[in-house]
């Protein structure tokens, strides 16, 4: 009856890669603040299975860089020596869960050189770590800032369609009110009238309830929707005849038939609210250095010399893409899905 | 006439509401201009305090409220501290600049959304149906930030089109087809950026609504009597879409808007974007204020438009 | 006004349905019920008979209080339910059962059977859930349905099959009275047979009184002791429904008759 199958295959991918994020400390090989002056903007690593004498090694392996002398940010492999890329590895430290702390990280290569993979930034900082740990706050502010949204419009929705008349004229009235605001004007409203200058982590926590509280109206209208037509089903309406409680009615009967609609929903809302914090973060009105998200990582291709030259600073927004991919199809699935249901 | 009239009270009261709350919450929040300017260790504390005094900033949040209202009665709409002129005209000025962007992109949207979500709905589950699909959903997951910087990329690499900004050096000496040919030149990227990120959705609905509307059976009746299909689908499918494309009309404004301003600030457009954007960082109280009334009438004008095209539209809204 | 000793009775119920449209501001009203007084006597079958919007669902509606009037009284076994509070009236609940004409709509598609005839039970808090799970058994069997179709969903039963469940959901709180709004229409001919054999057994069984809504006045004129004829919002005619047929006094009667469709040689089951 159910196509367990077609669901997996986005929500495998969305899993494995929010795990991912999750444990950035042990996956990612350096911490996301640490620099490298000597090495600022350096390309993407290149790894090797052969060295320059023509032998095969197992293990793949990585050169230094050295920069050319004369020019600025070109860098050429120094083959006199081989780093191999070892697995399992200690090196900076990074926190686990509260204050637990850990070193263990999957792969890394030894001192003095550094492992770029996806290049580095104009402090030296590696992309790759700095991608993983920023994925934790562009991708849990869409998460946890969806999930507001969708219990503040289900709360707003339930009680407009369920007691109607006044309260529904009211609600819906500040939910067209809501839904005709431009979004960003309304996010960049109420960033401008909170503090400038805040913590990292209270700046994610003000941009999950910005964007949360932004958004319940899309939700809400559908949810005032679902409820108005459950309200009068005729076995609704049986219910009453048996002397059924308002609460009773709504756990048994209406709530339900929200389930699938607010579970499309949220897979809809989530990429939406990811590019919102990245909107925010890139212009410099989110998450601030050097905590990493995605969006001030993007920050620094506003600058045209950086633009043209260094093509991997494009990579967290890339990374976006399969990643709103895999939500469009999720949503997808779970709409032919739940409609059978 | 007598629904407009409310209308215009509703909107009025709108606007007079979020004037109040805009002021409330700037209140609220810690720091204003001349915060930014403690840190400059020539301005001693008198002279911040004296600007203050001079910008009335030390005031109770009542008196300037009243103040900036006669401000906006004189046509003014307070303040810009940052560039120490009336709100009005700046904004007036960047937000033509704006119009000037979002109209072609709007336009071009909806002249390629309508007759690709037609067609698909026509040829549903077809070839060109699916390749539209695809196409719509490739481009709803790609991020418009992405789109814009790729393009300038592309522009600064291969020269073709000015990357940024509105006008070019020497602007003023060209004749007004050089003129005309310029700002056009400036506007390819931006409005071909905005454009694609508005397609997606425009599409999908335009599809859904005649998918809707292919199923009625007055359709099924036209088919009968042997009605060729582009007529079928262009004089009677599409007209009975309207209402509902209308409706859309009016909530894409404000989607618009909202990309334009995201736009607008990657390509260094001088629009109401980097207005804002600065506006914000820099604590311009009322250029911030300003701006959100703005959107907020545009918002107005763009639901009251779209219900005029209604009732210009549809006959049954005319004759209740 | 006296209270009233008859099993149920309706006085003077006035309920107008109102629409407004926030532009042009005018009201737009539909009178459902018009002054409507009926006396419908126990252990009988009453029906209630006129075209779609003469007000039939809007009375049933009433009188099982899902809506409220805007005057008038409902007596029932004595107590006026229209003054009732929420207490009260979730204690006479049990007593007056309504049975749909849409027995597809009547049901939670994700409910099962069992589930929705044992629902009443649980939302009154009736009994454990082994004396529900018996009673849900004794009322299939009272109502002809397959017992190890219990744990189905409803949607897997046929129509005639719905109707049953329907009936036996009514049933679950013993009550005195079915109210059957159109119960009947949208089941095939043999199927509406059978269906009134298996409430006229429940009603002998039990002495229910059954009130009807119909708009086939033909077969209405078969089942029922007393027959109401309903236009506009208003009583027009209440007889026997032998008298109906032979007088029929008000113009509307008439012209539902004529509209009948008439079967020659086929033998009506049941009394005439």
């Amino acid at each position: 009856m159910i196509k367990t199958r077609t669901i997996s295959l986005p929500l495998l991918l969305l899993a494995c890669i929010h795990l991912i994020v999750v444990c950035a400390g042990f996956f990612a090989p350096y911490d996301y603040a640490s620099q490298n002056r000597t090495l600022p903007f350096a390309p993407p690593a290149r790894i090797h299975f052969v060295d320059s004498r023509g032998e095969w090694h197992f293990r793949p392996f990585v050169y230094g860089l050295v920069d050319q002398p004369g020019r600025f940010g070109y860098y050429r492999e120094d083959r006199s020596q081989v780093y191999p890329v070892r697995f399992f590895v200690h090196g900076d430290e990074y926190k686990l869960i509260g204050s637990v702390t850990a070193h263990l990280h999957l792969f890394g290569i030894s001192e003095p050189a550094r492992m770029f993979l996806i290049g580095s930034d104009g402090y030296g900082r590696d992309q790759f770590s700095r991608l993983l740990f920023g994925g934790q706050v562009s991708l849990f502010a869409g998460l946890l800032a969806a999930s507001l949204s969708l219990v503040i419009g289900s709360g707003f929705g339930v009680v407009a369609g369920f007691y109607g008349k006044w309260t529904d004229e009211m609600i819906m009235r500040l939910v067209e009110l809501f839904l005709a605001l431009p979004w960003l004007y309304l996010l960049f409203a109420v960033r401008a009238f909170l503090p400038l200058h805040i913590t990292p982590t209270a700046a994610f926590l003000m941009l999950v309830v910005i964007i949360g509280f932004v958004g319940w109206a899309r939700p809400a209208r559908l949810v005032r929707g679902i409820v108005l037509s459950a309200k009068e089903r005729n076995y609704v309406l049986a219910g009453r005849n048996f002397g059924a409680s308002d609460l009773y009615l709504l756990r048994r009967h209406i709530l339900p038939q929200t389930a699938s609609v607010v579970l499309t929903q949220t897979a809809l809302l989530i990429p939406q609210y990811i590019l919102a914090e990245v909107t925010l973060s890139f212009l410099g009105l989110g998450v601030g250095e050097p905590t990493p998200s995605w969006g001030n990582m993007l920050a620094s291709l506003q600058q045209y010399h950086i633009l043209v030259s260094y093509w991997w600073m494009f990579i967290p927004g890339v990374a976006l893409i399969p990643i709103f991919l895999s939500y469009f199809l999720l949503a997808n699935t779970l709409q032919k899905r739940l409609k059978l249901g | 006439m007598r629904f407009f009239l409310r209308r215009i009270v509703h909107a009025t009261f709108l606007l007079v509401g979020v004037s109040i709350l805009s002021f409330v919450l700037m209140e609220l929040a810690p720091g204003d201009f001349f915060a930014e300017m403690r840190l400059n260790p020539q301005l001693s504390a008198e002279t911040l305090a004296g600007l203050r005094q001079q910008y009335g900033l030390d005031q109770p949040l009542p008196v300037r409220y009243l103040h900036w209202v006669q401000s906006v009665a004189r046509g003014e709409f307070g303040f810009s501290f940052a560039y120490n002129t009336p709100v009005a005209p700046l904004l007036w000025s960047r937000a033509r600049n704006t119009l000037l962007l979002t109209a072609p992109a709007a336009l071009l949207a909806w002249l390629i959304a309508i007759p690709v979500g037609v067609q698909s709905a026509a040829r549903q589950g077809e070839w060109e149906d699916k390749i539209a699909s695809a196409g719509t959903t490739a481009l709803l997951a790609i991020p418009e930030l992405l789109l814009a910087l790729g393009f300038l990329l592309l522009s600064l690499r291969t020269g073709y089109l000015p990357a940024g900004g509105m006008i070019s050096i020497g602007f003023s000496e060209l004749s007004w087809w050089g003129k005309f040919q310029d700002i056009t030149a400036h506007l390819a990227i931006p409005v071909t950026v905005l454009t694609l990120g508005s397609l997606p959705i425009l599409v999908r609905h335009v599809r859904a609504t005649m998918l809707e509307v292919l199923q009625s059976p007055f359709i099924n009746a036209a088919r009968a009597h042997g009605i060729p299909r582009r007529r079928l689908l262009y004089r009677h499918a599409l007209p009975a879409a309207l209402n509902p494309l209308i409706s859309l009309f009016g909530f894409s404004i404000a989607g618009l808007l909202s990309a334009s301003l995201l736009v607008e600030i990657v390509v260094s457009w001088p629009g109401l974007g980097p207005l804002l954007l600065e506006a914000i960082l820099g604590r311009d109280l009322y250029v911030v204020i300003g701006a959100i009334l703005l959107s907020t009438m545009f918002l107005v004008g763009g639901t009251l438009i779209s219900d005029l095209l209604l009732f210009a539209a549809d006959p049954r809204i005319r004759t209740r | 006004m006296k209270p009233s000793q008859s099993f149920l009775e309706v006085r003077k119920l006035n309920k107008t349905y109102v629409q407004r449209r926030w532009f042009s501001g005018k009201r737009f009203q539909v009178k459902a019920l018009d002054n409507v007084s009926l006396t419908i006597p126990p252990g009988r079958t009453f029906a209630l008979v006129g075209e779609s919007g003469s007000g039939k669902s809007t009375l049933a509606k009433c009188l099982t209080m899902l809506e409220e009037p805007d005057s008038g009284e409902i007596y029932f076994e004595g107590s006026d339910l229209v003054v009732m509070n929420r207490q009260e009236l979730r204690r006479m609940r049990p007593q007056m059962q309504l049975i749909f004409q849409d027995a597809a709509t009547a049901f939670n598609p994700r409910f099962s059977a069992a589930e929705i005839i044992a629902e009443p039970l649980v939302i009154q808090r009736r009994g454990s859930a082994g004396e529900r799970r018996k009673r849900v058994l004794e009322l299939m069997e009272q109502t002809g349905l397959p017992v190890d179709a219990a744990g189905r969903p409803a949607s897997e039963f046929s129509g005639g099959q719905r109707q049953r469940l329907a009936i036996a959901r009514a049933l679950a709180l013993e009550p005195k009275c079915l109210v059957l709004d159109e119960a009947l229409s949208g089941l095939d001919l043999p199927i509406q047979l059978q269906i009134v054999y298996l409430l006229q057994e429940l009603q002998a069984r039990a002495s229910l009184t059954y009130l009807f809504i119909s708009h086939d006045l033909g077969l209405m004129a078969q089942i029922a002791d007393r027959v109401a004829v309903m236009h506009g919002g208003k009583i027009v005619e209440e007889r026997a429904p032998a008298d109906l047929f032979a007088k029929p006094q008000h113009a509307h009667t008439q012209a539902l008759l004529a509209a009948r469709p008439v079967l020659e040689n086929c033998s009506a089951a049941g009394d005439a």
